[in-house]
């Protein structure tokens, strides 16, 4: 059983998952990291949701066609087409419905205690370096993206719950009262 | 002057936090936006722009040196005359990159004149307002059609 397998799994068998999660991005140069953690909830295909808690709100919806980004702080929301959303690259591995169509997968040495999964996109968008998927045995534990710019973005996810019934609503986004709406 | 709690950041410190900026409809293009977290590095001679999702990718890297100026983003990079005309491929209208050193941190850019006004000043036929420098906040407003809005908020450094 490598980490290839069980991630295969994962995708077959976690139809919808929800966990903790720290993010940690690191600029391309490593001088300087920036941490934010919240809540990361999904229901295959292609529907997930990033709510940042701290140091910021902001919220990250994907309702399986579009992906809605929402800022409390500049009251703003943008919303892309799901296939165009750059960055929805991680969360659509996790939370797509298509995993060997869409990525390459190799399995890599263990790290910091987990499995790791190399997946290359195949569709050449160029964004992505690499994006990396950590299990501690059987359990989800990391997302880490290097893009084009070489910055970092390493997804830590802890307390996950797997195959428990989440509210549609979560995954549908309503644009706040008086915020300002950008459709890309 | 209008700043008071935050001071303003050392001028060779890298200034980051988030940035949007908005550009109105005219009757020929749709309004653009483009948010983000911001990282702003080295001087208008010479420096570097990042724009990252929240997810942190970096979307868009603008560097320039002397007069030229590049643009890079996933689909490549492209390169231009100047800073200008970079940010007016990037968001439909040209951004005077070289004062927002300055306007992000709460003074008027030295190269050229500015009027005071109530909770900010006036610059390059831009409006700055500072009300909420002391939390961070800066909006830069361009009256001229089609109306441009930049908003950020600086990270304390």
């Amino acid at each position: 059983q490598t980490a290839v397998d069980t991630l295969k799994d994962f995708v077959r068998d976690v139809k919808s998952g929800r966990a903790e999660f720290t993010q940690t991005v690191t600029s391309p140069d490593g001088a300087k990291k920036k941490t934010s953690s919240g809540k990361f909830e999904f229901s295959r295909p292609n529907r997930f949701r990033f709510t940042y808690l701290k140091p910021f709100e902001q919220v990250i919806v994907a309702d399986g066609q579009k992906v809605w980004i929402y800022d409390a702080d500049l009251n703003q929301a943008s919303s892309r087409k799901f296939s165009q959303a750059l960055g929805a690259t991680p969360a659509a591995l996790l939370a797509g419905g298509s995993l060997e169509k869409d990525f390459d997968l190799a399995a890599q040495p263990a790290k910091d205690g987990l499995d790791w999964v190399e997946a290359t996109p195949k569709a050449k968008e160029g964004s992505f370096k690499s994006v990396r998927v950590g299990f501690k045995g059987k359990t989800l534990s990391a997302i880490e993206v290097v893009d084009a710019f070489n910055q970092r973005s390493l997804l830590q996810f802890s307390q996950f719950v797997a195959n428990e019934p989440i509210k549609a609503e979560t995954f549908v986004f309503t644009v706040p009262k008086g915020a300002d709406l950008i459709e890309q | 002057c209008a700043t008071v709690g935050q001071k303003a950041p050392p001028d060779s410190a890298t200034l980051s936090g988030k940035l949007s900026v908005r550009v109105d409809a005219t009757a020929t293009t749709p309004s653009r936006s483009e948010s983000g977290s911001f990282e702003l590095k080295g001087t208008p001679e010479a420096g570097q722009l990042n724009l990252s999702t929240p997810l942190g990718t970096v979307m868009a890297q603008a560097r320039w040196a002397g007069n030229r100026a590049w643009l890079a983003t996933s689909q490549g990079e492209t390169a231009y005359p100047d800073l200008d005309t970079l940010t007016q491929e990037m968001l439909g209208e040209s951004l005077p990159v070289a004062a927002l050193f300055d306007w992000l941190r709460g003074r008027p850019w030295p190269g050229t004149a500015s009027r005071a006004v109530e909770g900010g000043f006036e610059q390059l036929g831009w409006t700055i307002d500072l009300a909420r420098f002391g939390e961070g906040w800066v909006a830069a407003r361009r009256a001229q059609a089609p109306a441009v809005l930049v908003r950020a908020k600086v990270d304390p450094s």
